[in-house]
């Protein structure tokens, strides 16, 4: 470290300037005779060329004259507030002169440091020196194909020469990188190749360099134009035919669908047809309208059926409705004998009643006894409603009578 | 050693422009070879109203050795100046210290003129300017006058 370029943070007393450098003294020294005080290194120089004191021009016999100065005087410029020499780069630090040593080695971000890579070797900020050593155009690297380490400026260069990337032509034997590889295989003139006809029938083999040559004699060159419609025509029949083929499939597909469709029709059909008149019918589509004759009559013949069976219904229900109804009238007319019969035996036992309280004007009621009992044999030629007429003839009858029975026949008198 | 030299005439530059004492000025620095400067006649001299340019050339001992100074231009009419510029003074050959600048080589040669009493050339100018190398450093000179 230059301690005479370094800037002072304050101006400095001129008494702690040295004359010859005009900075503040570095190691200070006193002539012992004169007591003028310089740099050690100032006026080592300056006695070389002359012996005397600069300043007082006093002889000087030897260099042992010079004595360090005062301890006072080397620690007022060893504590002389300095700036640091990275200043310009971006430090901030300012302190003692003599404190500036450790601050650069250690501490000071500014420092230019050495890249380490070799082919680099560039002067670094301290602070940016590892985010350069990770983006060094010189940094080492590996060969992703060799695992070779190599620095990055030389691995495009690396690539090319690489062993694994290095392919060897089958024909020619040259060696070249993957992609131009395969470039190459196309046009290695070494390449054995055929005729350009070999489609057309020319048998001609030979390395591709030799191709020009052979065309030029090809017996198949002159008819290239014609070949080349030929092929062109037959590629549009084949286009042809296989939409002929596709065509001809769908259709098929259509027919096997009808096919299946027509078995299941003809199948649910034979369930309605026994299987002799199937057979009988085994033409196929003639047997669909005889089975359908067969279907029309036996429809009208179920038709005839039902109309007989409904009219032998009615028949029927006439019937029983007439034996229902003589039924009824021969019931009635028992019920009303036997009520006639009933009220017979009342009067009967009226009359008996009344004769043991000896009375006579229960005479008569006999009369009506026997009136009573007669419409009631003749009843049964009319209709029940005769009857009450009869009951109110036997005026005297009908009070004697039991409450509940006129209660039975009361509805009847609402009606008339 | 080249870093005292640049070091100590920045320096001297920076002061010379700064802080230029009277009648001097510099006209042309823009190496660390040569320096131009102007110097004023002092008023109530001989010179007075006069102009007239040095040259400094440095040596990369600058300060050990002593710079070659020289008029050049218009050249003074003066008892201890040749007419080729070359100055007699002693300061500038044996008596160079380190401790001496250009503003002092620039004072002391700016009092040789005021002190000057009578303008007339050195009595054996022609025959020196005939026979003097190209630098006045390796003139071998001979101090008597002490006047000036």
């Amino acid at each position: 470290m230059d301690l005479n370029s370094i800037a002072y943070v304050e101006s400095v007393n001129s008494n702690l300037i040295c004359c010859i450098c005009q900075t503040p003294f570095v190691e200070p020294v006193v002539i012992d005779s004169c007591g003028h005080t310089f740099c050690k290194d100032c006026i080592t120089r300056s006695l070389s060329t002359r012996s005397t004191c600069p300043v007082d021009r006093s002889h000087i016999s030897n260099v042992n004259e010079l004595k360090p100065a005062a301890k006072i005087i080397v620690n007022m410029v060893n504590e002389l507030l300095v700036y640091c020499p990275n200043k310009n780069d971006g430090c901030l630090y300012q302190g003692q002169r003599q404190l500036l040593n450790f601050h650069l080695q250690e501490e000071c971000l500014f420092t230019k440091l050495e890249c380490r890579n070799e082919e680099c070797r560039e002067m670094i900020l301290k602070k940016d020196l590892s985010k350069h050593m990770e983006s060094c155009i010189a940094r080492m690297v590996k060969c992703e194909s060799c695992k070779e380490i190599v620095s990055l400026s030389t691995l495009e260069g690396h690539k090319i020469t690489c062993p694994v990337n290095n392919i060897e032509c089958p024909y020619c034997h040259t060696t070249r990188i993957q992609p131009e590889h395969t470039l190459h295989l196309e046009e290695c003139p070494d390449k054995y190749v055929t005729c350009r006809h070999a489609e057309f029938g020319c048998v001609w083999k030979g390395r591709q360099h030799d191709l020009s040559v052979h065309i030029g004699s090809c017996s198949y060159e002159p008819l290239k134009e014609f070949f080349k419609m030929y092929k062109q025509r037959n590629y549009a029949l084949e286009q042809e035919n296989q939409q002929l083929k596709t065509k001809f499939q769908d259709l098929r597909n259509t027919v096997d669908f009808l096919e299946g469709q027509v078995s299941a029709i003809s199948d649910w059909l034979s369930t309605f047809i026994d299987p002799k008149g199937l057979v009988s019918n085994a033409e196929g589509e003639p047997s669909i309208s005889t089975i359908h004759e067969l279907l029309l009559s036996d429809n009208d013949r179920m038709k005839n059926e039902i109309e007989n069976l409904s009219a032998s219904l009615t028949d029927l229900e006439l019937r029983q409705n007439v034996a229902i109804m003589t039924e009824g009238m021969r019931m009635q007319e028992e019920i009303h004998s036997i009520k006639n019969i009933c009220h017979g035996l009342r009067m009967q036992m009226h009359y008996l009643l009344m004769e043991r309280s000896g009375g006579e004007p229960s005479v008569g009621t006999a009369g009506p006894k026997s009136s009573v009992i007669r419409p009631g044999l003749i009843g049964p030629m009319g209709l029940g409603r005769t009857v009450p007429p009869n009951t109110n003839d036997s005026s005297s009858a009908s009070n004697p009578r039991p409450p509940r029975l006129m209660g039975s026949e009361s509805p009847r008198k609402e009606k008339l | 050693m080249s870093a005292l030299f640049t070091k100590r005439l920045s320096k001297e530059l920076v002061d010379l422009k700064i802080n230029p004492p009277s009648g001097i000025e510099v006209t042309e620095a823009d190496t660390f070879k040569s320096w131009k400067l102007t110097l004023d006649g002092v008023d109530g001299t001989l010179y007075a109203g006069e102009r007239f340019t040095l040259e400094f050339r440095f040596s990369p001992n600058y300060p050990m050795e002593s710079p070659e100074v020289v008029f050049i231009g218009d050249i003074p009419i003066h008892p201890h100046i040749y007419s080729n510029g070359h100055i007699c003074l002693n300061v500038l050959y044996n008596q160079w210290s380190p401790v001496l600048s250009v503003r002092s080589v620039c004072l002391s040669i700016q009092s040789m003129l005021s002190s000057c009493t009578c303008k007339e050339p050195p009595p054996d100018n022609s025959h020196y300017v005939k026979t003097a190398k190209a630098s006045p450093k390796q003139t071998q000179w001979a101090f008597h006058d002490d006047s000036v």
